[in-house]
């Protein structure tokens, strides 16, 4: 009897203390009400190799002046048919917990991706969120509303090239234009694997070759598979004469690809609007003209009648 | 003899002049010494740092009760503002969706969400007398253009988000004030069951 209690002591210790302890703090905090809860890291972008872990720090802070009750969830980030980051691959402290006002909370997150997966861009959300119960009593329309917060999880496993899987295509909306603005449409194709950061500029060079305006943009992160697109407008009064737009666009950590377009600018309508009034003036001109000699030839007869 | 003595008291008195310079030096020197010990001044330099943390923060408001109660038809409507920041000047999005679909439910009957004219293009708030609908609306200066500012309604579309706000990063102070309107139409010639009717959404706002 003596050695089954002891036995199932050792059993209960065993399953009590053998579980990892959970490291997470919550912590009172010196901060203002702000009717608001935040979040770090707004967003992972990070780059591990097969086999390698990656460990962050989620903090949580209650800032709405008010206890409430935290979820945090995966789901997939924007379009279900990417690679996802795996539910075993993912680990995180607690996923439900309560926050009092001004207090925060550090969640040890750990994403561990085995050997042998294949390399690529790996996509997850989590997604951090508050609720309240809905009260049934209520004698009235309710909504219930949820709040949340996304933070993309965006991976790059191994060190894939994005390499030739851009496609860029450039070009002036038309090729003729009267007047300004200039409108430039730039769209990039991400085919490659992974995740790509992009931005660029569109430099404008007239016919001497001089550059004469610069236009950055950026396209931000784009999916792989997905196509961004972004217009940029040339503001200038009044250009005039032949133009050369070259785009350069940047991606990844050095790949960058070059685009030219050509466009003319001249004010056709202006210009006929000037032809008509150097006519108009010249017609009037040529009628006082007519007078004028007249008028000077009745002078000089009248002189010479005198005379 | 006296020039003698006199030469000797001259070099006593040079000699004494002399000495009295050097003491008077020599103490100088000790002093600014003993000043330096007593009044001594070390300097240390320390590094103060703190790190500023990316974020992204979101408001929670209260649920919304529709107003006025509907007296078996007729409309009844409420809004809640979310206020959506970050710190990264990232380009960031609100969305929205609902638990179920329809959206709006009873313990009995439901009221069907918001039907468009061309589904998913909101257009002005329009019911038939034989309907019972339930939509939303957005406004604020980031909210998408669709909605006019918070005139032009959709519905809801169950669990599938539906962006309807965004922006590059550049927050207000405070940040950027998102108005969501709700908008509950019972049609004069529907028998809609009494009761309360209750819908849950979600409001999203992350980074990209």
């Amino acid at each position: 009897m003596i050695k089954k209690i002891f036995f199932l002591n050792i059993v209960f210790l065993a399953f009590f203390f053998g579980q990892e302890a959970g490291a997470y703090q919550i912590e009172k905090t010196q901060d203002k009400t702000e009717d608001r809860f935040i979040v770090h890291p707004a967003k992972v972008d990070f780059e591990i190799r097969p086999g390698q872990i990656l460990e962050f720090d989620l903090i949580v802070a209650n800032r709405l002046g008010r206890g409430a009750e935290f979820f945090i969830k995966e789901e997939h980030y924007k379009d279900p048919n990417l690679p996802i980051i795996e539910p075993e691959w993912l680990e995180i402290e607690t996923r439900n917990f309560s926050l009092g006002n001004l207090e925060k909370i550090t969640l040890k997150v750990k994403v561990a991706v085995p050997e042998g997966v294949e390399l690529g861009g790996y996509y997850l959300a989590l997604v951090v969120g508050t609720e309240k119960k809905m009260h049934q009593e209520i004698n009235a329309s309710r909504i219930g509303l949820v709040s949340q917060i996304k933070i993309p999880l965006l991976s790059r496993v191994g060190d894939v090239a994005p390499s030739e899987n851009i496609s860029v295509d450039f070009g002036a909306r038309k090729f003729f234009f009267l007047t300004g603005p200039i409108v430039f449409s730039t769209k990039v194709f991400n085919q490659s694997k992974v995740h790509l950061n992009i931005h660029g500029e569109v430099s404008i060079f007239n016919f001497l070759g001089i550059k004469t305006a610069q236009l950055p943009f950026s396209l931000g992160t784009v999916l792989p598979g997905k196509e961004a697109a972004v217009e940029t407008s040339w503001l200038k009064k009044f250009p005039l004469g032949p133009y050369w737009a070259k785009v350069n666009v940047w991606y990844g950590k050095q790949g960058q690809i070059q685009k030219e377009a050509f466009f003319l600018v001249f004010p056709i309508h202006l210009l006929l609007i000037l032809l008509f009034l150097i006519w108009l003036a010249a017609r009037i001109a040529k009628k006082y003209q007519v007078n004028f000699i007249i008028e000077k030839k009745k002078k000089n007869e009248s002189q010479g009648g005198k005379n | 003899m006296l020039k003698k003595s006199k030469i000797i008291i001259g070099e006593l008195e040079f000699l004494a002049v002399a000495w009295g310079v050097f003491l008077v030096v020599l103490f100088s020197a000790l002093g600014e010494g003993w000043e330096v010990l007593v009044a001594g001044t070390s300097s240390d330099t320390i590094n103060v740092s703190v790190s500023i943390l990316d974020v992204i923060s979101i408001s929670s408001p209260s649920d919304v009760t529709l107003s006025p109660d509907i007296l078996g038809t007729g409309i009844s409507t409420g809004s809640a503002v979310w206020t959506v920041s970050n710190n990264l000047s990232a380009d960031w999005e609100l969305e929205v969706e609902a638990e179920s679909a329809p959206a709006m439910n009873g313990n009995t009957d439901t009221i069907a969400d918001y039907t468009e004219t061309v589904s998913g293009v909101p257009e002005i708030w329009s019911v038939d007398s034989s309907d019972s609908e339930f939509g939303f609306s957005v406004s604020g200066d980031s909210s998408e253009a669709k909605y006019s500012n918070g005139f032009n309604f959709e519905g809801f579309s169950g669990s599938s988000k539906i962006k309807v706000a965004g922006g590059s990063g550049v927050f207000p102070p405070g940040g950027e004030d998102v108005t969501i309107h709700f908008k509950v139409e019972v049609g004069a010639d529907r028998i809609q069951d009494p009761g309360n009717y209750l819908a849950r959404i979600t409001v999203t706002a992350s980074t990209l």
